[in-house]
């Protein structure tokens, strides 16, 4: 299948506008790039080794497998290609390919195992739950809004509840599938997606609300090719959020205070929501919102995706520092996102210098002291 | 990092204790990737990729290389379009990592910076300081580096005013072949400072400018900065005959009213022959007396107005792109389908009488090439005016798909070079190989004291071989 892509890989110009966001200053675009410092590791350098790989100039071997899963899939490069390569899918696609060869790095496959297994990430059994019939809303956890980030999920819910919604969790809800779908396997992908489906297609006209853009992103743009089945009524927290601001269901209080928002990838270049979270974060009066220079389509990494932390840890965290040092120059006391796994990698690179926040922590913060 | 079969261990322990492990790779994979540029040409897989930080520590690698006779190529992006030769099994050193802009100095109106650093980069630092740099490099401003466009002498946009890449440095930090490292012009002073170009002697920056790395590697690069114009505006006009152009483009040159302008012909989205982007920029108040010059000149030839929406997006695109020259969306430009293309790209300097009989010579050859079996796409033959001629590119697309569309690609390359020089014209970036040997070599005397110069600073021609054709 990879064969089928040659095109496209071919058309890569090699102009190397896949490496920095130079418009906007000393910065670069690649996360993996800017760590690692050869461009084998962008866009460009890869797409060249799979040139060589199809041409048989090379063989596959743990090496290429390393340099491809190498990759938080931001979608930087695609969003700026000069040439419109679909680069992000061509990735996937090779991931795919590796996968089939045997070559997906061994750190990778706990998570597939407990995948299969558990049906979620962290290879732990969740508490069986049921979903009321008078819900007005389902809430889709995904894998680390139940496990390491719960909190955060019981203040969102909270916060949904408190605008007067009948929010529901999802009875035997599994992952998304987008962890097996980035990691090249989508069998497994699919098979998570049927089940999710499943269980959305008894509670039809019900709508859901994504607290993790990487499922609400997965459930969008991936179920339709992957299963052509019935889909659901979808909507970001943040956008939820927004509306029930907007109408006046949910007030907010006042806090005193600077925040900068962190445009997670999935939500900004890959649902193409940018707005809702800032106008979220205006609406606590006394809060004064400071852009950082890379931001909304231009926003760089956390370093979080693609489960890039299990396999290559430091490559992720440096990455993640790097974030963390662009926002704090902003001078702003907190940054603030709206996706889990940003919110894990942004918490594992600060040193204090600033917090981080989910944004439904800030508006519970807002409630509490306002 | 894993064994290299290429290079002597010894070889590659002592350039890892010098950048230190993780800027040094001799990975296949890593590899791999810096054997293809922008140019179509095919190149070698180098041996060993460094990173490095510093001066001293590309003065250490060339000492190492020098002692071994390993050849070392010098790489910023490797975003031009003329084949630039890695040479087989060589160290090669990817100056990216070089980057920090070092010093806007006020006083001077310069800035100095790593080799490394890309273009649009430094401009964007400087335009939040009032500033800004009077060109940007080459075409590929937001990714291509200082000292790859400065060693490659690439064509800026702006260059109508602001004059090429090489006008717009001051002094270079230049490592030699041998591993010493000197300053040139003012700098060159133990007590000076990089202020002045033109002092002790000959110009020893204009050595480097356009030398393809031959000569030396370029780590540090001082150049001229601007204050923001007050005003910038735009100005469009379509013509039915290129020679018309040809003569508004010269008066409005004679006349140093524009800032930069560009005459497009072929794949035009107006019926004419040409197409022409003016922009001006000034002090508050006189772009309109400006413009209303060039209108008056470009309506005496027979100008149309066009709208400015496609100039305006061109110069003010934070990725400048060629497609608004053509009102064309940049993701679209330089596709066919889905179909991969190359461009074998010819270009250089010519006068206004000498882009006149190469414009003849062309469209006549082109008539008959358009036909031919590989179905070739013009995609552009298009004119930066420079302050004393024009700087001249042209693209033609050929399918990746064909078989034999590369050679055929590559002599109608040749072709074309032949027709340039043939019309008094001059290349600006040389680059490597038989191509670059084949253009020098006409050259006489010149490239006879070119060699002479190679011979003594590179006796080993362990510095970028055949770069110049040395």
């Amino acid at each position: 299948m990879l064969d089928s892509y040659r095109n496209q890989i071919l058309r890569c110009l090699r102009c190397g506008f896949c490496f920095d966001y130079s418009w906007l200053g000393q910065y670069r675009m690649c996360p993996v790039y800017d760590v690692m410092g050869f461009e084998s590791y962008g866009a460009k350098g890869k797409l060249i080794a799979l040139q060589a790989l199809l041409e048989g100039k090379i063989e596959v071997n743990e090496s290429l497998a390393r340099h491809i899963y190498a990759c938080c899939d931001c979608g930087a490069c695609t969003y700026n290609c000069m040439m419109s390569i679909n680069i992000d899918t061509i990735l996937k696609e090779s991931k795919k390919y590796l996968l089939g060869k045997g070559f997906l790095p061994s750190k990778y496959k706990k998570l597939i195992s407990n995948l299969k297994a558990y049906g979620n990430i962290s290879g732990t059994s969740k508490p069986s739950i049921q979903t009321p019939s008078n819900t007005d809303i389902i809430y889709f956890r995904g894998c680390l809004y139940s496990t390491h980030l719960s909190s955060i999920a019981e203040i969102q819910v909270e916060i949904l509840s408190k605008a007067g919604l009948k929010v529901g969790l999802l009875e035997g809800e599994v992952c998304c599938g987008y962890p097996a779908l980035a990691l090249g396997d989508e069998n497994l992908a699919r098979e998570l997606a049927k089940r999710n489906l499943t269980l959305l297609e008894r509670l039809k006209g019900k709508l859901i609300v994504f607290p993790c853009p990487g499922c609400y992103k997965m459930f969008r743009d991936e179920y339709p090719r992957l299963l052509n089945s019935y889909m659901p009524n979808m909507i970001h927290f943040t956008e939820l959020l927004e509306n029930l601001i907007d109408t006046g269901r949910l007030t907010l209080g006042k806090l005193e205070t600077s925040v900068t928002f962190h445009d997670p990838c999935h939500l900004g270049r890959g649902l193409g929501i940018y707005e809702p979270p800032r106008r979220i974060i205006e609406s606590i009066k006394g809060v004064k919102l400071i852009e950082m220079d890379r931001s909304r389509a231009w926003s760089y990494c956390c370093g979080g995706g693609s489960a890039l932390p299990r396999a290559f840890p430091k490559l992720s965290r440096k990455i993640a520092r790097e974030r963390i040092r662009e926002a704090t120059n902003t001078g702003a006391e907190i940054v603030a996102t709206a996706c889990p796994s940003c919110l894990l990698s942004l918490r594992s690179a600060t040193k204090g210098d600033i917090k981080v926040k989910d944004i439904s922590e800030l508006i519970q913060d807002s409630i509490e002291k306002g | 990092m894993s064994r290299c079969e290429l290079l002597p261990d010894d070889v590659v322990k002592a350039v890892s204790d010098i950048v230190g492990k993780r800027n040094v790779t001799t990975d296949l994979i890593d590899r791999i990737s810096y054997s293809k540029s922008c140019s179509v040409d095919e190149s070698g897989v180098p041996a060993c990729i460094v990173t490095p930080r510093s001066a001293d520590e590309v003065s250490r690698i060339l000492k190492i290389a020098n002692n071994n006779e390993i050849p070392i190529f010098v790489w910023g992006r490797g975003t031009a379009f003329v084949p630039l030769s890695v040479p087989e099994n060589c160290i090669l050193l990817d100056m990216a990592n070089m980057n920090k802009m070092l010093k806007v100095d006020e006083e001077t109106m310069s800035v100095t910076v790593d080799a490394g650093v890309v273009w649009a980069a430094v401009n964007s630092i400087l335009r939040k300081r009032g500033f800004e740099l009077p060109v940007q490099g080459g075409g590929a401003l937001v990714s291509c580096t200082v000292g790859g466009s400065i060693a490659s002498s690439a064509v800026p946009h702006g260059i109508t005013g602001g004059g090429t890449t090489g006008d717009s440095v001051l002094n270079l930090e230049v490592v030699l072949p041998s591993g010493e490292t000197l300053w040139t012009g003012s700098a060159a002073n133990p007590s000076g400072t990089p202020f002045e170009r033109y002092c002790f002697g000959p110009d020893l920056t204009g050595l480097f400018i356009g030398s393809c790395g031959a000569f030396g590697v370029i780590t540090k690069a001082t150049l001229k900065i601007e204050k923001i114009p007050d005003e910038e505006d735009f100005a469009c006009y379509s013509f039915k005959n290129y020679e018309h152009a040809y003569k508004a483009a010269l008066e409005i040159q004679k006349n140093r009213l524009a800032r930069f302008l560009v005459l497009v012909q072929g794949s035009l989205p107006v019926k004419a022959e040409a197409l022409m982007h003016i922009i001006v920029t000034s002090k508050e108040g006189e772009t309109a007396k400006l413009l209303e010059e060039i209108r008056t000149i470009c309506l005496a030839y027979g100008g149309v107005e066009e709208d400015t929406t496609g100039t305006r997006n061109y110069w003010r695109s934070h990725n400048v792109m060629y497609s608004w020259l053509r009102w064309e969306d940049p993701k679209e430009y330089y596709r066919r389908g889905d179909i991969p293309v190359f461009c074998p790209e010819a270009s250089g300097f010519l006068t206004f009488s000498g882009l006149l009989k190469l414009t003849k010579l062309f469209w006549e050859y082109w008539s008959k090439l358009k036909n031919s079996k590989y179905s070739p796409i013009l995609k552009g033959f298009d004119i930066y005016y420079s302050r004393n001629g024009g700087y001249l590119w042209i693209d033609i697309l050929f399918s990746l798909l064909d078989p034999g569309a590369l050679d055929f690609g590559l002599k109608v390359r040749s072709t074309l070079y032949e027709m340039l020089l043939s019309c008094g014209g001059a290349p600006a970036t040389i680059g490597g190989g038989e191509h670059a040997k084949k253009i020098m070599s006409r050259l006489g005397a010149y490239y006879r004291v070119l060699k002479l110069i190679k011979r003594s600073l590179d006796p080993k021609n362990i510095l970028n071989p055949g770069a110049l054709g040395l």
